[in-house]
C-alpha cells in the first residue's frame, strides 16, 4: 500500500470530463445498450434495403435502379431515420445516464468525489452522444452504400444529399441526447417516460402540425436542415426555416438543456435524501 | 496527512419532509477512530451523508477540515466514504473501478492505477482485481467499496457498517486497514449498530438515537450501561418449544420468549449463554437455523438514554456515565408477556 501522503488537489474539469466520458463509454460497450442500439438500427437499414431491392425485381434500366435507390434513401431516412431512430438512438444512450446511477446508488461514488457535478452530467452526455451520432450518422452512411450498391454513379453524385441529411441528424442526436440528460436529472425514477412523453408529443406530433406549430419540434427543424420534403397536417403552411437558424437553433437548445441539466445535478441530494 | 483532519458540526438537523432525521447535532472530532453507534434508522446515516457532501443540512452546519461539503471539492478531495448500499459497477473490474474513482480524486492514469492495485491488495483482493465486480461475493463487494474509499488517502473516512457480510479473514484486513489509516492522523468515522464491531476498533464511541445524539464516551461506559440490559440472542430452530424449555433453567438468562421460527434468549451474560445454547441444541439434536443477536438491548439502552436526555439529563460524556436499575429492568421484563 502506499504511504500516505494526503489527497491530490481538486482535479481539473477537463480531467474530470475525460474520466466520467471513459467510465461510461466502458459501461457503455460492456452493458446491453449498445446491442439494442445496433439491433434497432439493423433492423431499420434491413428493412429499408429490403424494400428498395424488393421493389427492384426483375429487369430495370440503370434509371428506373436510380430513382428507387433515392427513394429508399428519402423515406428511409425521413420515416427511419428521423421519425424514429434518432429517437430511440439518444433515449436509450442517455435518458438513464444519470437516473441508473441515482436509483443504483452508484451516484455516491461520483458525487462524493472532487470532481465538480458538472463534469458528471458533461461526461455522462458526451459519452452517449459520442455513440449516438456514430450510430445514427454510421447508419446512414450504410444505408446510402447499400441502397446504391448497384448504381456506383449515383452512389458518389447522391452522397452530398445523404451527408447532409447525416449531419442533420447528427445536430438533432445531440439535442435529443441534452433533452435526455436533461429529464434523466430532473426526475432519476421516471427518467425513461418523461423523456418518452417529451420525444412524442412535443418533438414527433409538433412536428406533424401545420403552421408554425411546427417550428416548436426541433425534429422539423432538422428535417429542413436536411432538405426534406415536408409532411404532415397542411405541410404547405408550415414555414421554410433558413439552414443557419434551423442548425443555430437545435445547437443553443442541445446547449441549453445540457446547461439546464447540469445545474439539476449540480443542486440535488437526490434520493440521499430518503432515510 | 494534513494537521487540520476534523469533523465539526454546530446544531446539525436534518428533515425528510415533517420527519426529523437529524436533530440538532453537535460535535467536533479529531483525528482517530471513531464508532457512531445506533440502531437501525436511528439517523447514522444520514448523520454521514451530510458529512460526505451528499446530502445539505436543513440547519446548522458540518465543516469537513474546515470546509462545507456539499458540491465542495476542496472537501470531497480530503473525503473517503465507503457507503452502505451494496451498489457497485458491475460492468466494471474492481481495478477499473477503483482506478477511475483515484482518476476522479485527482491522480492521473498510471499513479491511479498503481494506487488502485495497491489499495486492492491491501484488502486481499488482489487475485480477484481483474474480475468485474458483478460476479464478487458480498464480502469482495464489501473490500472494494473499501479499496476505493481510502485509494486517495482521505483524511476524513466515513464508513458506513464497513463489516457487513464480511468472512473473519476480510474482517481482520479491514481493521488492520483501519486501524493504519487512524494511526498516520485521518479521522475514521463509522457506523454500525453492532458494540463488539466498534469495541474491536475504538474505545471512543458516539451514540446516536431517533436523530439525537444521546452520548458520546467510552466504550466501556457504554458497555457499563447495558449491562443493565439483558443481551438478546435470536435461535432459529425447528423445535424453538423444546429448546426454550431447556432453556429457562440455564444461569444468566433471565428470559425466552418466543420469536418467528425460534426462539429469543435474553440474558445478563452473552458469552456463556451462547455456549449454553450451542450445548442444549447439541444434546437435544435440535436442528438450528441461525444464531443473531438483534440490537433490541440497543433499542432498549437507546431509549433509556433518549429518556434520559428528554428528562434533563443532557447529552454528551454526562449521559453516559448514569444506569438503570437492573432490578427494575428485570422486573420489567419478567412481568407479564412471555418472560420466564
Amino acid at each position: 500500500m502506499s504511504e500516505p501522503l494526503g489527497p491530490p488537489p481538486a482535479p481539473s474539469l477537463g480531467h474530470g470530463i475525460g474520466v466520467i466520458f471513459r467510465m461510461q463509454t466502458r459501461r457503455l460497450v460492456r452493458g446491453r445498450k449498445l446491442r439494442l442500439g445496433l439491433v434497432s438500427v439493423a433492423l431499420v437499414l434491413f428493412a429499408v434495403v429490403a424494400a428498395r431491392y424488393a421493389g427492384a425485381s426483375g429487369e430495370v434500366g440503370p434509371d428506373r435502379a436510380a430513382e428507387l435507390a433515392a427513394a429508399a434513401v428519402r423515406d428511409g431516412i425521413d420515416w427511419g431515420f428521423f421519425h424514429l431512430l434518432v429517437f430511440l438512438i439518444p433515449f436509450l444512450f442517455n435518458a438513464h445516464a444519470i437516473g441508473e446511477e441515482v436509483e443504483s446508488r452508484t451516484f455516491t461514488y461520483l458525487s462524493s468525489r472532487p470532481t465538480g457535478r458538472f463534469a458528471i452530467t458533461v461526461g455522462k452526455w458526451a459519452a452517449g452522444a459520442l455513440f449516438g451520432v456514430a450510430l445514427v450518422v454510421g447508419a446512414t452512411l450504410v444505408l446510402h452504400v447499400a441502397a446504391y450498391a448497384t448504381e456506383p454513379s449515383a452512389l458518389v453524385e447522391e452522397l452530398g444529399g445523404t451527408l447532409k441529411a447525416a449531419g442533420a441528424l447528427a445536430l438533432l442526436t445531440l439535442f435529443y441526447s441534452s433533452l435526455c440528460t436533461f429529464w434523466g436529472a430532473v426526475a432519476p425514477e421516471a427518467a425513461g417516460i418523461i423523456s418518452a412523453l417529451y420525444l412524442a408529443v412535443i418533438e414527433f406530433l409538433f412536428g406533424l402540425l401545420p403552421g408554425y406549430f411546427r417550428c416548436i419540434s426541433m425534429n422539423y427543424l432538422g428535417q429542413q436542415l436536411a432538405g426534406l420534403e415536408k409532411g404532415g397536417l397542411m405541410a404547405e403552411s408550415a414555414p421554410d426555416v433558413p439552414m443557419m437558424i434551423g442548425a443555430s437553433v437545435i445547437a443553443m437548445m442541445a446547449i441549453l438543456f445540457l446547461g439546464f441539466a447540469a445545474m439539476v445535478v449540480q443542486i440535488s441530494e437526490y434520493r440521499f435524501n430518503r432515510a | 496527512m494534513s494537521q487540520e483532519a476534523s469533523i465539526r458540526t454546530v446544531r446539525l438537523s436534518k428533515w425528510y419532509g415533517k420527519v426529523t432525521a437529524l436533530q440538532e447535532v453537535s460535535l467536533h472530532l479529531g483525528p482517530g477512530i471513531w464508532g457512531l453507534l445506533g440502531p437501525n434508522g436511528s439517523g447514522k446515516t444520514t448523520f454521514l451523508r451530510l458529512v460526505a457532501g451528499q446530502l445539505r443540512p436543513a440547519l446548522g452546519e458540518v465543516l469537513v477540515c474546515g470546509h462545507r461539503p456539499f458540491a465542495n471539492p476542496e472537501a470531497l478531495r480530503r473525503i473517503g466514504l465507503c457507503p452502505e448500499a451494496d451498489a457497485m459497477y458491475d460492468e466494471l473490474t474492481a481495478v477499473e473501478m477503483v482506478q477511475s474513482l483515484a482518476e476522479l480524486s485527482g491522480y492521473g492514469r498510471e499513479e491511479a492505477k498503481k494506487r488502485a492495485i495497491d489499495a486492492l491488495t491491501s484488502f486481499g483482493l488482489e487475485d480477484a482485481m481483474n474480475r468485474r465486480v458483478a460476479g464478487f461475493s458480498r464480502g469482495m463487494r464489501q473490500r472494494a467499496k473499501l479499496a476505493q474509499a481510502v485509494v486517495h488517502d482521505p483524511d476524513v473516512i466515513l464508513l458506513d457498517e464497513p463489516l457487513t457480510g464480511t468472512d473473519p479473514v476480510s474482517r481482520q484486513a479491514i481493521l488492520t486497514e483501519i486501524r493504519r489509516r487512524a494511526a498516520n492522523g485521518a479521522v475514521v468515522l463509522f457506523s454500525t449498530h453492532v458494540l463488539p464491531e466498534v469495541e474491536a476498533l475504538t474505545e471512543q464511541v458516539l451514540l446516536i438515537a431517533r436523530g439525537q445524539l444521546v452520548a458520546q464516551g467510552k466504550v466501556h461506559e457504554i458497555r457499563d450501561l447495558m449491562e443493565e440490559h439483558p443481551h438478546h440472542i435470536r435461535v432459529e430452530c425447528d423445535r424453538p418449544r423444546e429448546l426454550a424449555a431447556h432453556l429457562c433453567g440455564v444461569e444468566g438468562i433471565v428470559g425466552v420468549q418466543f420469536a418467528p421460527q425460534g426462539v429469543e434468549v435474553m440474558s445478563w451474560d452473552p458469552d456463556s449463554t451462547y455456549e449454553a445454547i450451542a450445548r442444549k441444541v447439541v444434546e437435544l439434536g435440535v436442528q438450528l437455523g441461525s444464531i443473531t443477536s438483534p440490537d433490541a438491548d440497543l433499542e432498549s439502552l437507546f431509549h433509556y438514554l433518549v429518556q434520559r436526555s428528554s428528562a434533563g439529563a443532557g447529552t454528551g460524556a454526562d449521559a453516559a456515565v448514569g444506569a438503570a436499575p437492573r432490578q427494575a429492568y428485570q422486573a420489567q421484563v419478567q412481568g407479564p408477556g412471555g418472560s420466564r
